[in-house]
Formats: structure tokens, sequence, C-alpha cells
């Protein structure tokens, strides 16, 4: 029995080491809310796992298959703006409508990807730059989507409309799906699959060579890619239980996702959590503290270490275990 | 039938012939070598036939099946393998990944594509062909950090990993030692009798090429300007003339 179960799992790593960090992770995350009673800081946790959540997504697309999205954004907002009109227009359930608009997110992709992924270069690069802000400008123009103003949700906490009143609930969460979200990477990472992905990456014509279909397999990275995104964008609405399409398409989402990426390591599992942990807390503390003196410290550090790394270490902190 | 069929083939870029109705038929188990200067068009008459670009006018069968214009990588689910000009390993993989990225690709289920990993059978394939070059004390090393001549062996290890029917070589031997071209040499000789692999082979080397191919043609300005043995071949005033402009 032992055995058959073991050939089943032949994929998994044997070396301890390689869980020793995501089980760190788990513990210090399920035993936080112990410690730290606060709403700033279980804030602060809740961040660090939506944008988790995000760059394992854009990790899939980025960092494994080598598809530079420039705006990530706009499927966070489709994702967003999706389960948020299901529930206000239609009752649907976020338990629902958060899938389904990871769905939505998904299709979409597909539709920038099926011409961009036939052509070279950056063309898909430049696609989504120019998807992001044609979302954000028609949303702030859509009426029937709430325009400018944004759509506020329901303010009836409960169980089925998943909203509630303190932040435990959503930690938990969110906690859930970012640890949904790095099993999916690690299984594509130990498949055949995150195999064919590095390889298109590094040379798409040499894999094509070899009789990999490169376009089906960018398409299939977009659509998990974006699926993932749009559900972090769908937990982001629940959580801030009101979207605009300034909070929902801000460019700087889809810069910091990456930077995220790059801070950890992109095409790795654990990249895109040491990312967050390190850009996250950076982030909230230094804006908090310093938020006074003027607007933009935080970006001013994280610029440092973006350039650092990219001198230092290029293939970002998983590196330093590697080495 | 020939193995491979190439019919009045042309490609046009702009007003320029690169390819000129060549014709070029390869059997079983043939090597058969394709010469010619610099910017006569085997690259672009190579690139024509693996998909890479769509020719302007004829045919390319293989296996009697009308293979023109079909994508790279179904020409290569067909059967033909390609080994480039600029040796193309992925440097962030390991040796044995790089060969497992040859498997079958046609039949592969997605489902099993995202869950699992290569099969046990596989794996040993990959492990037999990697003994074949040499290469298998290397295997968990990323290819980035091999040598340019251990590369060039890891490419041909990759490509009979496909089983293919027909190996495109561009130059095999460019760029490396005379011991390690002996080598090259030898392992494309070995895996032609042994494994019943057919080559066409593009190559600068006067000598690798007597050495290797059966049979030779001559491309020059796009066209087709000699065919036979390589004794021939050096003999035929046409070649030496476009060669030296004797």
């Amino acid at each position: 029995m032992f055995h058959k179960i073991q050939s089943h799992l032949h994929f998994l790593p044997k070396n301890w080491l390689t869980y020793l960090p995501f089980g760190c992770f788990l513990i210090f995350s399920l035993i936080f809310p112990l410690f730290f009673k606060g709403s700033f800081n279980r804030n602060v946790m809740i961040f660090i796992f939506l944008y988790t959540i995000m760059a394992e997504g854009w990790n899939i697309l980025g960092g494994y298959a080598g598809q530079l999205s420039v705006g990530h954004v706009v499927f966070f907002g489709i994702g967003g703006y999706t389960n948020s009109l299901l529930l206000v227009n239609w009752g649907v359930t976020p338990w629902v409508g958060i899938f389904l608009g990871g769905t939505a997110a998904a299709g979409i992709s597909a539709l920038i990807g099926l011409p961009c992924f036939r052509l070279r270069g950056h063309f898909f690069a430049l696609a989504t730059i120019g998807l992001a802000e044609i979302t954000r400008i028609s949303c702030s123009h859509w009426k029937a989507i709430g325009g400018a103003i944004g759509i506020t949700l329901p303010m009836e906490f409960n169980l089925y409309n998943f909203l509630w009143r303190g932040k435990l609930p959503y930690y938990y969460i969110f906690l859930a799906f970012t640890l949904t979200s790095i099993l999916v990477v690690f299984i594509i990472d130990r498949s055949r699959m995150g195999l064919y992905l590095k390889a298109l990456n590094q040379d798409q014509d040499a894999a094509e060579s070899f009789g990999l279909n490169v376009f089906k397999y960018k398409m299939i990275a977009i659509v998990i890619s974006t699926f993932i995104t749009g559900i972090a964008g769908g937990l982001y609405a629940q959580y801030v239980q009101y979207i605009d399409p300034q909070s929902m398409f801000p460019f700087m989402i889809s810069i910091e996702i990456i930077i995220v990426v790059l801070i950890g390591g992109r095409g790795t599992v654990l990249g895109p959590l040491l990312g967050a942990i390190i850009f996250v807390p950076l982030s909230e503390y230094t804006r908090t503290y310093l938020g006074g003196l003027a607007k933009g410290y935080d970006y001013i550090i994280i610029g440092l270490i973006v350039v650092i790394l990219a001198i230092k270490r290029p293939e970002g902190l998983v590196g330093l275990r590697r080495s | 039938m020939p193995l491979l069929f190439i019919n009045k083939l042309y490609k046009f870029f702009g007003a320029l012939a690169a390819v000129n109705g060549v014709n070029i038929e390869v059997e079983r188990n043939e090597m058969v070598g394709l010469m010619g200067p610099n910017g006569s068009g085997k690259t672009t008459l190579f690139n024509c036939v693996t998909g890479s670009y769509t020719p302007s006018k004829g045919q390319v069968f293989l296996d009697g099946e009308d293979i023109t214009a079909l994508a790279p990588h179904v020409v290569a689910n067909k059967g033909i393998s390609r080994i480039f000009q600029i040796t193309r390993v992925f440097p962030a993989l390991t040796v044995v990944e790089n060969v497992l990225i040859g498997q079958r690709h046609s039949d592969e289920k997605f489902i099993h594509v995202l869950f699992t990993k290569s099969s046990a059978g596989v794996y040993e394939r990959a492990l037999q062909l990697l003994d074949l070059v040499e290469l298998t004390k290397l295997k968990d090393k990323l290819a980035g950090e091999l040598s340019h001549g251990q590369q060039r062996l890891l490419t041909l290890a990759r490509v009979l990993m496909q089983n293919p029917k027909l190996v495109f070589l561009d130059e095999p031997t460019a760029g490396v030692n005379p011991t390690l071209c002996r080598s090259i040499v030898s392992k494309i000789l070995e895996v032609n009798r042994k494994h019943k692999v057919t080559f066409f082979i593009i190559e600068h080397n006067m000598n690798v090429m007597m050495e290797l191919a059966q049979r030779i043609y001559v491309l020059f300005n796009g066209g087709v300007i000699a065919e036979g043995a390589p004794e021939e071949i050096q003999r035929n005033e046409e070649v030496l003339e476009v060669y030296y402009g004797e």
C-alpha cells in the first residue's frame, strides 16, 4: 500500500529541506493571529497572502513560460469586478463568484493570448499594457458597472456573502488560497508541464523543433496564471468591500507583482512567497512610519533592493539557498 | 518511395530567391550531405522543410506524406529532428532534462503532462542515450555549464530521444576541437548504422563530409548545381569553380 502511494507521488522532492521554508511559513501563519491581535499586523499578513497569490499566478506565465505580462492587474480587476457584480446584481455568493471571476479573467486572457502568442518578441507585453489601460478607462466611464464611483458590496455580514466584520475569517481564507496557489505552482514545477514551460522560456525555436506545441503551452500557462490572479481580485474585492477602477486597475499593481517575483526568484515555487514576505511589510511599514515625511519611501527602498539583487543575485533570493 | 522528397521548392524574400526550385531525394538509412558556399540557401532550405519558414512554392514529402508548411512542432512529431548550426541547449535545465525534452509529444495527454513527470521507461531511455554520447556522469549538471563540444553531443542525444526518421544536422562539427570532431563523427556513423537513423547534413569541413556522406547535393544561389557521390563532387568542375573560382 505504502509503495503504491509512493509510486504515485514520485514527483515529490525527497530532500526534506525543500519543504522546510513552506512548513515554517505555514506554522508561523497559523499561529500568527494568536500573538498579533491588532488589525494592522493582520492586515499586513493578509496582503502578504494576497501578493503571494498574485505573484504565484504571474510566475507561471512570466517566470516559467517567460511571457512578460506587464498589465497583469487587468486580470485582477476582471476577477474583482465579476465577483462583485454577480453578488450585487444577482446575489451570487462569492464562494462561487470568486471562481467565476477567475474564469472570466482566464477567458479574456485567452482572447489576448490567441493573437499575441503567435507573434515573437514583446508584442504580448505591449498588448497587456494596452489592455490594462483600456479596461481601466472603459470601467471608469461604464455606468452599468458603477463607472468611476465603483461598486459597494452589501453590508450584510454573513457566510453566504463572504463578508465579516473582523479580519480573522479573511486571514484564514486568504491563507488557504495562498497555500492552494503555492500547491498549483509546485505541481507545475515538478511535472512535465513545468519542464516544457522552462524549455520554451529558454529557447522557443529549439523547444518547437523537438515537437513541443509552444503556442498550446503558452495558452495553458496564461489561462492558469490569470485564473489565479482573477481569484485574487475577487478575494480583494470581498476584503475591502468596495471597488472602483482606481483600486482594481492601477498600473502599479502590475509592476509590484513583477517586483515581488523578481525579489524572490522567478520560475521557482518559493520565490513569490519570499518576495511577498519582504515586499509587503517593507511597503506597509515604511508607508506607515515614514509616510508623514514624504511619499514614495517604500519605492526608494524596494528600488534599491531590486538593483542590488539584479547585480548580486539576478535569480532572486532563492539563489542564496542554491549557492 | 524516398524518405524525404523535396519537389521544386522555392523560397522568396522579396525579389531574392533564397531557395530556387530545389529537388532533393533522401532514401532510408542514407547519409546525404548538403554543401554550398555561405549564402547559398542551405539553412533556408532546412528552415523550409522543418516548418520554420513557409515555402513560397513547391512541396515537401516525408514518407509519402505532404508536410509542406506544417508548423515546426508538427513536422518534428512526424519524425524530422534538427540540430541547429548554433548549439542550442536549454542552459538552465540539467543534462538529463534536456534529453527528456526530446521525448515524443504527439501522444501526450494534457492531464498527464500537468500531473506527472516522465515515465520510468522514458527516463531510462534518456540515460541510455546519455551513455551513448558519454555524458552519463554529467546528467545532473546544468547544460549551460558543459563545454561547447559536450553541448554538441547533448544535442545529438536529445534528437535521438525523439526516435526520428530523419535528422537534419546543420554543421555538427562547427567550432569543436579535432578530437571531439572525431568523436562526433563516429557517434553519427554509429547512430546511422546501429539505430538506422537517416541523416541530412550541412557541413563545411570537407574531410568530415567525405567521411559521413554517401551522396552530396551542392547548392549555389539557391539552386542545386551538382549531385553525386563525394568523389564525384570533389572532381566536379562547376563545384570547384563555385568554391575556388577555378
